[in-house]
């Protein structure tokens, strides 16, 4: 989480203070007047806030502290348990490991001790401490099941015990099973109860149309299953490991069986993938990838030869077709490549203008004598030749335009068609040699594309259903597409708010690179003009400046905006980064580059609070959080005055934003300033502190974020590297040398959980269904259902796909 | 149903109700463990990783993700200073000692590890003797692995030192380091040490294919033994957590030789061998592929990513000079 700098803050503040007393001074000031007498007046109501110097206590001193009987049986036990193990035991009557006696001794002995009231979590972590020695994670998931069902343990051993059996390979699988079934069971009660609340208002009048439609949807949607189900393959992946871990358990035969079964149809479903990858390549002339994926398909599909028979017929025919077609197409390329001979009187004519051509640069005026002789000798046949001649000549000559006209005639003609037809088809289909070509080819798709997008909305890429016969996915489809046309004026009204995809990007694209190709080139003008509405349309200003720096007699007032707006996009941007060296650079590059706008003049100024607030770290710790967690800001952590938390301004009071950890040593502890609120921005302090109050302050904040984190899995915290390297080593007192690198600093803000999540956090429903209030314009519709609520994926499901 | 009956059932659920809304911070509360509660907690999250087997299967991980040998050390740490009161007299100086030992060995800091079993031993008469065998067995794999050349930090701030040029020294180093841990591999056999000293061959031996790789152009025949040292390591650690991670390194070699090899011939050179470039890039993809057919393994992505990215280069190539 990234922090919002205390003086970048400040210096927004000051700035908007600023602006807002200017704009006063104008009005009356009579109102101002009345406000401040009645603010005076009550302000003597509440006790005005003070500064107070008085802010660390000294660290706590060591008292005199005795272990008792308990503590003394506690440590016998942890010595024992350290050395011994189930390993040298043998396994009781039931087939599972025994505690070495030893252990259970010290466990005996720590039971019969007197407990006090400090230790009264001790047993039942003892009993837990027994257990990890049985050295066997099936013997101890069972034993921490018996102990988790004990009365009034410690939450947070109650939640290592639940991760302890929940982390059961075997149980996982089940679960990611049954999310399978779970989520077909959703799917279905969906698929009635969305078209039965959806008619309420309608009086069920469109009930029998959408509950067909519903229910032939449900059926379609299983051609997009696979016949292993990315939670069946994460369920297979789970008893695989536990066979891998365990091979020798009673279950263990019918858990090989069930992962052989499993995997044959992996590799259906696999191999599937790739026959189907192979039959597109094929449709679209891609032979070559065609028959790589129908081969990978065979391979995926070989170690189980009895199985799959169907498809395995399938991926051999397309590899029988691919090769053919491969083959065919190395016979067209070889054949593309042999040469004919030229009728013996024509070779002298072709020698001359051959050697003329390479000899130097074209000149169209010089042409003509020699491409007269030529055709004098070739003839008509020829004269695709001669056209190609002329329009390089032209090209070389910057006439390319012109030349690109000549070119496209000569693809269109069939005279020496076959000769240079192609070659001139060749050079005006390639986006590299012909720029302005592309870009209009471009252009036009895109508006073509528009049009379809704007009608028939998504549906005009591609149906729901690729895997179906494509008639069968788009007459599915029939009653959604016709209502998205008949609704094309109304989605057109909204899409300024909607957005819109943009289709002329690519044309664009090929604009730019004829901008770079053809700097002289004749159609620079209209190009420029054409991408700067574009830019401008999709309000890219830097863009559109360069664009605008391009054009002659561009209108100083609209540059000196787009100067601003670009200046003020850049600065938007800012906040995305989070090292301060990059901050800084931005804001030094925009200033520097846009130094009479008032963005330029912003950025200025935050690059210099940047400089002025810059420290090698930046972790924050709110009041809030110190107050959630008391052993942090106590004297065996911070050990910050009780005053500052005691919301007494009288007496000098912490800040909301906290205190901060600026890397070092150094503290810097943020207070509400002299007769200021808590709105207002802080008063700094900065305190050098000892390397043992700095060690217990990140003990301290570790062990507390871990006890949270274990109690309630919200209160977990993000990971941030960078905020661990730094505690890790204060915590060993080590921080001597501060690490100055930008890429060190963490910005990490502890928070307390009413600030991360409000006065009520949200929570997931008891229920399984959630209730939906759906209005549709389609088909002017309004209803209530429920929506049963599918399983969620687990954060490792993207590994299984 | 009797009205006592009923009312005695509403109170027994008020009484659950008063119970069950705990709130965090009441629960927070109840949460604070004293110093014996606390490192008993952490030596049995400890212990029970102590014989994992870490070379065949990933590192147990704690709640928030972190190795758990590490987390357990942090955690031994933060509590020796956050009960520094209690444990001065130290009753648990020993146990604390020797799980700090247990963790570090896990995190290769063998010396350092040896340092604290002998620590305890002196302390407690009943650690003593398991503390003082594993000390030597620390001492015995740390002099091993100071043997010869290792894996080194391409960021250290003094900056890398040259590598050696003699092959041969290097090898025989390496191979001497590998044999000294073998040696011992054999003599604890049985005990948690047998991951320990198993995870140090494979390093032993990826340092060695790491040398060949990094020398390939200082040697003659450079390339040709990087990767049969590659394909050794990936063969001869069929078993270990990181046979996919081997795969992936082998089928980078390729795929770096196969750029390499475009840079040296652009396929539109008639220098150029399409069965020479093909060779590789099948090699490549083959491995790629394989590794990316394991599910659930974080392999998995970089390897179709990596994949991804070396289809890419093949677009340049003209089509009858590589088949796509």
């Amino acid at each position: 989480m990234r922090t919002d700098s205390i003086v970048r803050l400040a210096a927004k503040r000051s700035q908007s203070l600023r602006g807002r007393r200017s704009s006063r001074t104008s009005r009356n000031t009579l109102p101002y007047l009345f406000g401040i007498l009645l603010l005076s007046g009550t302000g003597c109501l509440t006790p005005p806030s003070i500064v107070v110097e008085d802010l660390l206590e000294p660290l706590a001193q060591p008292r005199p502290w005795l272990p008792g009987p308990a503590d003394l049986a506690a440590a016998k036990l942890a010595r024992a348990a350290l050395i011994g193990g189930a390993n040298a035991w043998p396994v009781n009557s039931g087939g599972t490991p025994t505690v070495d006696p030893s252990i259970e001794l010290a466990l005996a002995a720590l039971e019969e001790a007197e407990l006090s009231e400090e230790n009264e979590d001790l047993l039942p972590l003892a009993i837990d401490l027994r257990n990890a020695t049985l050295d066997d994670p099936i013997a101890y998931r069972s034993a921490s099941r018996t102990l988790r069902k004990r009365f009034g343990i410690d939450p947070r051993l109650e939640g290592r015990l639940d991760r302890t059996i929940d982390d059961d390979p075997l149980r996982l699988a089940r679960r990611r099973q049954s999310d399978g079934w779970h989520r077909l069971w959703a799917r279905s009660f969906n698929t009635v109860s969305e078209p039965l609340g959806g008619s309420l208002i309608t009086g069920f009048v469109l009930l029998p149309f959408q509950l067909v439609n519903s229910i032939i949807h449900y059926f379609a949607e299983f051609s997009n299953s696979e016949p292993l189900s990315p939670t069946d393959r994460q369920a297979l992946a789970l008893r695989r490991d536990f066979l891998a871990r365990h091979p020798d358990t009673e279950l263990t035969e019918s858990l090989e069986r069930r992962v052989e079964k499993d995997l044959a149809k992996l590799e259906e479903t696999l191999a599937r993938r790739r026959v189907r990858a192979a039959e597109r390549a094929f449709d679209s002339n891609d032979s070559g990838l065609a028959l790589h994926q129908a081969r990978t398909a065979l391979e995926i599909l070989s170690p189980h030869p009895e199985k799959n028979s169907r498809l395995r017929g399938r991926a051999a025919k397309l590899e029988d077709r691919a090769s053919k077609a491969v083959a065919d197409r190395d016979r067209l390329e070889a054949r593309s490549l042999t040469a004919r001979r030229s009728p013996p009187e024509q070779r002298q004519a072709e020698l001359r203008l051959a050697t003329w051509i390479l000899e130097g640069p074209l000149r169209p005026n010089e042409l003509e004598a020699e491409l007269t002789a030529y055709r004098e000798f070739a003839g008509p046949d020829r004269s695709g030749r001669i056209d190609f001649i002329r329009a390089m000549a032209q090209n070389e000559a910057g006439f390319e335009a012109e030349g690109r006209e000549r070119l496209a005639r000569l693809a269109g003609s069939s005279a020496d068609g076959r000769d240079m037809g192609r070659h001139a088809r060749t050079l005006l289909d390639d986006d590299w040699q012909n720029p302005h070509g592309a870009f209009e080819e471009l252009r036009r798709k895109g508006v073509r594309e528009e049009v379809a997008w704007r009608l028939a909305g998504e549906w005009v890429r591609r149906p729901r259903y690729p895997n179906l016969p494509t008639p069968v996915a788009y007459l599915i489809e029939t009653p959604t597409i016709a209502m998205t046309i008949i609704l094309a004026p109304l989605r057109a009204l909204i899409s300024p708010w909607t957005g819109t995809p943009d289709f002329q990007r690519g044309a664009a694209l090929a604009g730019y690179r004829y901008l770079v190709r053809y700097p002289d080139g004749s159609e620079q003008r209209p190009l420029i003009d054409w991408l700067y509405d574009y830019e401008h349309g999709r309000e890219r200003w830097s863009r559109a400046l360069r664009l605008a720096d391009l054009t002659p007699d561009f209108d100083p007032e609209q540059r000196a905006q787009l100067v601003d707006d670009t200046a003020t996009a850049q600065l938007e941007r800012l906040d995305e980064i989070d090292r301060r060296d990059a901050r800084t650079s931005t804001l030094e590059g925009i200033a520097r580059e846009f130094p009479d706008s008032e963005g330029g003049r912003e950025a200025g100024l935050l690059a210099r609070a940047e400089y002025e607030d810059a420290s090698p770290q930046h972790i924050r710790i709110t009041k809030s959080f110190l107050l959630e967690n008391p052993s942090v800001a106590g004297r065996a952590g911070m050990g910050l005055h009780p005053g500052l938390l005691n919301d007494d301004p009288a007496d000098g009071e912490l800040h909301p934003d906290g205190v901060l950890l600026r890397g070092g040593r150094l503290l810097e502890i943020l207070l509400v300033a002299e007769g200021a609120e808590d709105d207002d921005p802080p008063e700094s302090r900065l305190r050098k502190i000892s390397k043992q109050r700095l060690s217990r302050i990140a003990s301290t904040l570790e062990e507390s974020v871990r006890r949270n984190s274990l109690i309630d899995v919200d209160a977990r915290h993000e990971a941030d590297a960078t905020r661990d390297v730094y505690l890790e080593r204060a915590g060993l007192e080590v921080t001597g040398d501060a690490d100055r690198r930008p890429s060190a600093e963490s910005t990490f803000v502890y928070q307390s959980l009413r600030e991360r999540y409000g006065m009520v956090r949200g929570r997931d429903s008891v229920l399984p269904f959630d209730l939906v209030f759906r209005g549709s314009l389609g088909d002017f519709t309004l209803g209530a259902f429920p929506r049963w609520r599918p399983p969620r994926e687990t954060p490792d499901a993207f590994l299984y796909r | 149903m009797s009205a006592r009956l009923l009312l005695a059932i509403a109170l027994l659920t008020l009484a659950w109700l008063g119970t069950s809304c705990n709130t965090f911070s009441a629960r927070q509360a109840e949460a604070e463990y004293g110093p014996s509660e606390g490192i008993l907690e952490t030596v049995a999250v400890l212990r029970r990783h102590v014989p994992d087997d870490t070379y065949r299967f990933p590192p147990a991980s704690d709640f928030s993700g972190r190795n758990v040998y590490r987390a357990s050390l942090l955690r031994l740490e933060n509590l020796e200073r956050a009960e520094a009161e209690a444990l001065r007299s130290g009753y648990m100086d020993a146990v604390i000692g020797f799980a700090k030992a247990r963790a570090l060995e896990r995190l290769r800091a063998f010396d350092l590890a040896a340092d604290y079993y002998r620590e305890s031993a002196r302390i407690s008469g009943e650690l003593r003797a398991t503390a003082l065998e594993s000390a030597e067995i620390c001492d015995r794999i740390d002099q091993a692995i100071q043997v010869g050349l290792d894996l080194v930090d391409p960021l250290a701030e003094g900056g890398v030192l040259p590598l050696p040029v003699d092959a041969d020294t290097v090898r025989l180093e390496i191979d001497d380091r590998t044999t000294h841990l073998t040696i011992l591999l054999e003599e604890v056999r049985g005990s948690h040490y047998q991951w320990i000293v198993q995870e140090e061959i494979e390093r032993a031996d990826e340092a060695r294919a790491g040398y060949f790789v990094s020398m390939r152009a200082a040697l003659s025949d450079g390339t040709l033994l990087a990767l049969q040292e590659l394909q050794r390591v990936a063969t001869r650690h069929g078993a270990s957590k990181n046979r996919l991670r081997h795969l992936l390194r082998l089928a980078d070699f390729y795929a770096g030789l196969a750029r390499e090899y475009v840079d040296a011939m652009p396929p539109e050179s008639l220098g150029f061998d399409p069965a020479k470039f093909r060779e590789l890039v099948d090699a490549a993809i083959r491995l790629y592929e394989l590794v990316a057919s394991h599910d659930g393994r974080p392999e998995k992505l970089e390897a179709t990513r990596s994949l991804e990215a070396f289809l890419a280069l093949t677009l340049g190539i003209d089509a009858d000079r590589f088949d796509r």
